[in-house]
């Protein structure tokens, strides 16, 4: 049996990233990536090391040195653009290699070791000199080489106790010992201008030295962790950081006083540090790399690359135009149509600023809109409406370029005595306006307009629900959907208003719904809105708008932001905006990143977020100190991202989704120590996508798998444990929600959940769990999948060791629970007495009508020591209906087969190890799994490696080793296909590998 | 290693706290002399990166206050980057033990005495990329490995603090050459979900081809070539890129399996 191995993808740490013309260079793990900057395309990717994890990279007219761990190769541009690997040219260094770079004439490379000793090569890497300041021997934690010249080469060597070390490389003199920072340096640069050296270090500070007199010029304060990297720029009149709380930051280096002050920082990042930094001066655009895998490009031109990025008006400024204003006037509303903004003043004049020609005219004005006044608008029909305290309307069609007013409509609904809220939607001709009144027994009022020519083509009054006030619309199909202030969200017919709407309480944690926006229509006619509430919530609804039937498919929770509304963008992605403190954001959900920032001062202001013209272009207006600003977002002229990543931390579990995904993809989840769970899609290319992150728990993951093609379960501390529903049905995308939980039992703070496993009832959606838990508790529940509920059935405890596996093993007619401690046994319960139902011929059977009481979990009644330590991974195959297989790795690097049969008599069981190796791995065996059919185990080890097992033997027959470059290998999922095996293995970062057994 | 919460609720820190160490370290050491009864008999130790301090406690206990005699005969060096707080019958440096001008200066207090016992906690800063904390890590043990082949007596005993990730088989392996036995070992008070545990290093046999030699202008590579351990040829081609050995160590569990679980929680 012949075994083809191949790697599909894999997304892990990136050390490094450089510039070099319209290419980006990327260290990405043992591989060198090329992208073109203004396309975003990954040209080629090039394996350079066996193993060591690219750390640098230094490039010299067309050459490349690429180093890292102790590993070193030059190379040359045109190979890394076009050639697979270039093996064959690294070479190793006795040490650990800090730094590397070419000399002046680019005829020899320097390369700096982690001993603080420099080796002098030539291009072949032959060692012509070795250079050290003696006596100076002590480990770098970093250190960078500045070349100045033929003679001039300064090396700047950060240690773990002595601050800076700053020398001369030919003399191999001290020229300076820079103290002042605490703990180890983790990174020191020079600048060009030969004034400066910056460092930082554990103390989270930057500190500006002179580099003439070795003096402290500045500290700089600000990152809220470790800083990993530093870079001059724009003529070393700035500096950048990079650093372990996910942000990179601008700093000014005033030139006569020599004091760093930070002016940007820009939250570029993942969950867990950044590592990699290089800056384009000419174009000013920034590149970093990070931990979770994420290759980004930063615009630090953000507010002017264009030129109209920012434009900011006084009613002062705007009277320059020709108008004039009087004294107290000021901007009560505003929207943003075709072709610029029409305003609203409190004396009731509507003027307009055509942006194609930045000049601003006057309108008309109408005193009936002085005063209190509501301005909103449809950009699509290039027309506003305006409301007034009274009940009368007004909307204004412009011609296209805004010069001409095509139609105005005035109405009024005498019936209310007072207006605070207009709404509107439109769809095809229709336009939909409603006012609502502050008195909650007054009537929700509707106006039905042609578009076109803006009549009035219809009239409703809906009945207005108790402890409702509209806050936001969407109209579908002769229903309005409507979200209040209160969290519930009304149906409303138009075919008949006398009729109550349908009632959706409570469809989000929070309270004012901000926003709705139609996604989909279902075949069954069911319809997908999209749901955000200012409490940063979101959720998609399907609702029967005819029955009021609603069911949430997917709900989440932002980070740290109030949301005021959600979209899919051109591209499928998933945007949401809204206000954080003072700033308003706007995020990319899908990809995660931050697409831009305003300070401007709260949600309180007057704003509004609105498309421009383009795709992808919008733009945010705000009032700020009496000034309207306007905010613009062009499309960007390079891409925000190269490569997204994954997590920012440690994948903890990864389980593919049963089914297949559209034609060629399939889904999968993954849980990490950064607390998320994430839905992903893979194609056949290996080639994944973040769908969904989901902030649900509240701490690291533990476990997490799809238990059938429906429900997903996952686990945490805390007690947490979460049953997700996964609806695959829809265009848009896949969604997810969680549907159930686990009452706690609060008694430790930081109980987790170790494992669980699942067995359901025949023919049935409902199902037996079972969890184990980090202080030897194991409880058993019943999930009844039409209340949505589970129930305690029993409970026990194991002896004093946190338990690690769990599987339900139904036997004949009785279920056995098979245990994994830390203690290295296997513990074996009976555990058909505890169950309020049947097992026959290996099948749980009959429905649950409830417990009266908890029973307690008997003794285990035997267990056996398979392993010196605890048992990490557990795989069971059964192979008759008297025994099982089971296979375990462990923390004592051991992997073994063992074999267990149920006797004649009650408990009885023998067992037996039928194959051992101790040695399978170096470091702990931290996952396997069963693949080709039961014949083969795959295992994942902490020292990286992957084995292959071929065990139709009951034996261990090692057939292949592989080696992933994903750190803290933790866990694996593979599934066959029609091309063979597809392999998930996650640890720091995750691969994808395709096995083949041909 | 950053105490988190954790720490705070776990069984080993109240026991700590009870029995008056410093740090909840005390029982690995305590649990991997119960398996390897390493600490009898020894006179004179060094303990490396040894703050705050409890494995400097647990032996300061052991040779003097649980065997008064001969006290003028034995010595405790304990050597850490932070500064430590006085504990009876050791000497405290505070220093950096990858500096060779701290071994020597380790060496000084011995007087030209062997060691009996060598033992490194040691844990560097974490900085999240995996390679570069194990490397660090490795270059703390060969530092101590350093002191060590300088030091310690024939027969001696070397316990170091390792996390056992991709390169672990190689230091293994340098480790084969110059002890007897190698045994890697975990004891129950380290938690399972950690990659840490300790090379348990018994039988020190000196390598009979090459002198240590304490050079304060050398790096700990430059101090073993030459040695068996060593990976610099004197060769100047930097070579081409090739598997160096490695080896698995024997794995054990200590602490008996009565002994508390530090995963679990309680
Ligand atoms: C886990 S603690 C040791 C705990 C100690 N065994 C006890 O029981 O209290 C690890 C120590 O290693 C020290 N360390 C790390 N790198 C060092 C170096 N290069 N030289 C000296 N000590 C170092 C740290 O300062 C830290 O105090």
């Amino acid at each position: 049996m012949a075994l083809r191995v191949e790697q599909l993808s894999h997304y892990g740490p990136s050390i490094s990233v450089k510039f070099h013309g319209n290419y980006v260079f990327a260290g990405y793990g043992v591989y060198v990536q090329v992208y073109e900057v203004f396309s975003g395309k990954l040209l080629n990717e090039c394996r350079v090391f066996q193993r060591n994890k690219v750390h640098g990279l230094s490039i010299k007219n067309d050459t490349v040195m690429v180093y890292g761990a102790r590993s070193v190769s030059i190379v040359s541009v045109a190979s890394l653009l076009s050639s697979r690997d270039q093996l064959g040219l690294e070479k190793l260094c006795p040490e650990w290699i800090t730094s590397a770079e070419f000399s002046f004439d680019g005829k020899t490379v320097f390369l700096l070791t982690s001993y603080n000793k420099v080796l002098c090569c030539d291009l072949g890497l032959v060692v012509l000199k070795t250079r050290a300041v003696y006596g100076e021997r002590s480990i770098l934690y970093s250190g960078t080489i500045t070349v100045r010249g033929t003679e001039k080469v300064q090396i700047n060597a950060g240690t773990v106790m002595d601050g800076v070390l700053v020398w001369d490389l030919f003399s191999e003199q001290n020229m300076h010992h820079l103290t002042g920072h605490e703990g180890s340096i983790f990174y020191v640069t020079a600048s060009k201008n030969g004034r400066y050296v910056a460092s930082c270090s554990d103390d989270r500070s930057i500190k500006l030295w002179d580099l003439e007199s070795g003096n402290l010029l500045s500290t700089g304060w600000g990152h809220s962790a470790r800083i990993w990297n530093l870079q001059f720029f724009d003529n070393d009149s700035k500096l950048m950081s990079a650093s372990e709380d996910c942000t990179c930051r601008v700093w000014n280096v005033c030139q006569s006083t020599c004091v760093l002050t930070q002016s940007e920082s820009y939250e570029v990042h993942m969950s867990k540090s950044v590592w990699g930094l290089d800056v384009d001066s000419d174009r000013m655009i920034a590149v970093t790399s990070g931990n979770d895998g994420r290759i980004k490009l930063t615009d630090l031109k953000s507010r002017s690359r264009v030129g109209d990025e920012i434009q900011s008006f006084s009613l002062e400024d705007i009277s320059a135009h020709g108008m004039s204003f009087s004294s107290k006037e000021i901007i009560k509303g505003f929207f943003w149509l075709r072709f610029g903004l029409v305003v609203i003043t409190s004396e009731g004049s509507m003027i307009k600023y055509n942006d194609f020609n930045a000049t601003w005219s006057p309108v008309f004005t109408n005193h009936k809109f002085r005063n209190f006044s509501v301005m909103t608008g449809v950009q699509k029909l290039n027309l506003v409406i305006l409301a007034n305290g009274v009940g009368d309307i007004l909307i204004v069609k412009f011609s296209e370029d805004g010069s001409q007013i095509l139609e105005t409509l005035e109405a009024a609904v005498p019936e209310l005595s007072k207006v605070t809220n207009c709404l509107v939607d439109s769809f095809k001709d229709d336009l939909f306006v409603i006012l609502q009144s502050p008195n909650p027994k007054d009537h929700l009022h509707c106006f039905k307009i042609n578009s076109r020519s803006l009549e009035v083509s219809a009239m409703y009054r809906f009945p207005r629900p108790h402890n409702f006030s509209a806050n936001c619309m969407a109209y579908h199909n002769n229903y309005l959907l409507i979200g209040s202030k209160f969290s519930s969200l009304a149906v409303f017919s138009l075919t008949d208003d006398h009729q109550p709407p349908h009632l959706l309480n409570r469809l989000l944690p929070g309270d004012t719904i901000t926003s709705l926006t139609f996604v989909e229509q279902l075949n069954d006619g069911k319809c997908l809105f999209s749901v955000t509430d200012r409490d940063g919530f979101y959720c998609f609804t399907a609702i029967n708008m005819e029955t009021g039937e609603a069911e949430s498919v997917l709900q989440n929770r932002t980070s740290k932001r109030f949301l005021e509304g959600a979209f899919y963008d051109v591209n499928g992605d998933y945007i949401t905006y809204g206000f954080k403190s003072n700033y308003f954001e706007s995020y990319n959900e899908t990809q995660q990143f931050e697409i831009m920032n305003e300070l401007c001062g709260g949600s309180h202001r007057q704003w509004i977020f609105s498309p421009n013209y383009g795709s992808n272009e919008y733009v945010f207006a705000y009032v700020k100190a009496s000034r309207l600003n306007i905010r613009k977002l062009h499309k960007p002229t390079f891409p925000q991202m190269l490569r997204n990543g994954i997590h920012g931390r440690e994948m903890r579990d990864v389980s593919l989704h049963p089914g297949l995904y559209g034609k060629d993809q399939r889904l999968f989840c993954s849980g990490a120590e950064d607390t998320t769970i994430k839905l992903n899609s893979i194609e056949e290319s290996g080639e994944s996508r973040s769908v969904w992150t989901f902030r649900k728990h509240t701490s690291g993951l533990q476990r997490c798998k799809f238990v059938s093609n429906e429900f997903f379960i996952s686990s945490a501390a805390r007690e947490e444990l979460y049953l997700w529903k996964i609806s695959t049905n829809f265009v848009s995308n896949p969604y997810m929600k969680a549907i159930a939980t686990l009452p706690t039992s609060a008694k430790l703070p930081d109980l987790r959940i170790m494992d669980f496993d699942v067995r359901f009832i025949e023919d049935s959606q409902d199902f037996v769990l079972v969890t184990i838990y980090s202080d030897s508790a194991i409880k058993l529940w019943y999930f009844d999948h039409k209340s949505e509920k589970f129930t305690l059935f029993a409970s026990g405890t194991y002896e004093t060791c946190c338990l690690l596996n769990a599987e339900l093993l139904p036997l004949k007619d009785s279920l056995l629970l098979i245990v994994s401690p830390s203690d290295g046994h296997l513990a074996i319960w009976d555990i058909t007495e505890s169950l309020p139902l049947n097992v026959k011929n290996g099948k749980l059977q009959d429905s649950f009508s409830g417990v009266s009481t908890i029973s307690a979990l008997p003794p285990y009644f035997t267990r056996f020591l398979v392993h010196r330590a605890g048992v990490k991974f557990l795989q069971v195959k059964q192979t008759d209906d008297a025994s099982c297989l089971l296979y375990t790795g462990g923390d004592d690097n051991a992997v073994a087969i063992s074999e267990l049969k149920m006797g004649k008599e009650e408990h009885s069981v023998t067992w037996k190890i039928l194959s051992i190796d101790e040695t399978a791995a170096a470091s702990t065996v931290t996952a396997g799994s069963l693949i080709d059919n039961g014949n083969a185990l795959l295992t994942a080890s902490v020292d990286q490696r992957l084995k292959y097992y071929d065990i139709r033997e009951n034996r261990l027959e090692l057939k292949d080793v592989m080696y992933t470059t994903n750190a803290d290998t933790g866990c694996l999922d593979a599934t066959s296909t029609p091309d063979g095996t597809l392999l998930l293995v996650g640890g720091v970062g995750f691969s994808v590998w395709r096995l083949n057994s041909a | 290693m950053g105490k988190s919460s954790k720490d705070k609720r776990d069984l080993y820190y109240r026991k700590a706290k009870e029995q008056g160490y410093r740090a909840r370290s005390a029982f690995k050491l305590l649990q991997l002399d119960e398996q390897f009864r390493f600490l009898d008999n020894v006179t004179r130790v060094v303990d490396l990166c040894a703050a705050p301090g409890s494995w400097s406690q647990v032996l300061s206990r052991r040779l003097f206050e649980e065997d008064p005699e001969n006290c003028d005969q034995k010595r405790i060096v304990a050597v850490d980057l932070q500064p430590m707080f006085p504990i009876d019958h050791v000497t405290t440096i505070q220093a950096d033990i990858t500096h060779p001008k701290t071994l020597s200066k380790i060496m000084d207090l011995f007087e030209g005495e062997k060691a009996d016992f060598v033992c490194s906690d040691g844990a560097p800063d974490v900085t999240g990329l995996h390679d570069l904390d194990e490397y660090v890590q490795q270059q703390l043990i060969l530092s101590a490995l350093q002191l060590t082949t300088c030091l310690l007596r024939e027969g001696g005993v070397f316990v170091a603090k390792i996390f056992r990730g991709r390169d672990i088989d190689m230091l293994y392996s340098q480790l084969g050459y110059l002890f007897e036995r190698v045994v890697c070992a975990k004891p129950r008070s380290s938690r399972g979900t950690s990659l840490e545990s300790f090379v348990v290093c018994l039988g020190y046999k000196p390598p009979t081809n090459w002198e240590p030699r304490l050079d304060v202008n050398m790096s700990v590579e430059d101090f073993f070539r030459g040695c068996d351990i060593g990976r610099l040829t004197i060769k100047d081609e930097l070579p081409a890129y090739h598997e160096e050995p490695r080896s698995v160590a024997e794995f054990i569990s200590c602490g008996g399996l009565g002994s508390f679980d530090s995963d679990a929680t309680y």
